[in-house]
């Protein structure tokens, strides 16, 4: 399951089996109670989801939400703040986490392409993208915040 | 998409009005609300709609979008983050009672990358002068 989650875009609820099923050695771990939250504000945004001329298209495509799910899945810290996931114009979703003067920003784009923004005292860090580089790469996003990592 | 000319018969003291939705805000340490990069970002056209602010204009967004939030802005705050602004009358939305030609489109000259264009959201964002209007008074 878990080299599924890894290697292949989850189907819709394919995330909430991984967690199930983290008994695996290895598996993200079951208690993440933020990400259960995410999950059901991704859930009611491809529910929710329309093209609103004068304001952006928000309809969700299931392969941008199974993305986004594949990437929550991989990100096995329990402790996190719950994000808050919201629908960007043009089919992408953004998930963001905020603690005290720090924000992780995760911008899943219907192209693919997904940004990782770590912002700190309302100015977006410059940082190179080194994403390919670690497979880490979003994980590592996540324990800055939570001040675990430089 | 991309390229778009801007339109210097648009004054830059000009105000232009957007509908945001809900999570396309954020609070400022003095407690007052302002937008977030988001509200200034498509992934797919780089084009954020906008409107010429007044009377009529703000009534329409309210009608075509009960209880989201509206954000008034300087064209020049636009511009400054990197914007620039064209009139596209032609993708005013279906039902809108009022000129088309007060329907604008704010995005990059160019196509540019994805990081980019979400900085250039922030810091529009991020302009002081940025405000989002209190609701109207029968919301």
């Amino acid at each position: 399951m878990i080299a599924l989650a890894q290697s292949v875009p989850l189907q819709m609820d394919q995330a909430w089996q991984v967690q199930i099923s983290s008994t695996v050695e290895g598996a993200p771990p079951v208690n993440a109670p933020w990400r259960y939250a995410a999950l059901a504000q991704l859930r009611t945004l491809e529910e929710s989801g329309q093209n609103r001329p004068g304001q952006g298209d928000l309809r969700i495509s299931d392969a941008t939400s199974s993305h986004a799910r594949q990437i929550l899945a991989q990100m096995d810290i329990t402790d996190a703040p719950t994000p808050e996931v919201v629908p960007i114009s043009g089919g992408g979703i953004a998930i963001s986490w905020s603690m005290a003067n720090r924000e992780l920003q995760l911008s899943v784009f219907a192209d693919g392409e997904v940004v990782l923004l770590k912002t700190q005292d309302q100015a977006i860090l410059e940082e190179p993208d080194e994403r390919g580089l670690r497979n880490t790469y979003y994980i590592d996003g996540l324990k800055w915040l939570l001040g675990r990592a430089g | 998409m991309p390229p778009l000319q801007d339109d210097a018969t648009i004054d830059p003291d000009q105000s232009l009005i957007r509908a945001l939705r809900p999570g396309w805000t954020a609070t400022r340490e003095d407690g007052t609300e302002r937008p977030n990069r988001l509200a200034f970002v498509d992934g797919r056209t780089q084009e954020a709609s906008c409107f010429i602010d007044n009377d009529t204009n703000l009534a329409e967004l309210r009608r075509l979008f009960p209880g989201d939030k509206i954000c008034r802005f300087a064209a020049r705050f636009a511009r400054d983050a990197g914007f620039v602004i064209q009139r596209k009358p032609g993708d005013c939305p279906p039902g809108f009672v009022g000129d088309p030609v007060h329907h604008l489109v704010i995005g990059p000259a160019e196509e540019k990358p994805k990081k980019a264009l979400l900085r250039m959201g922030d810091a529009l964002a991020l302009t002081p002068g940025i405000e989002i209007l209190p609701p109207a008074a029968d919301e």
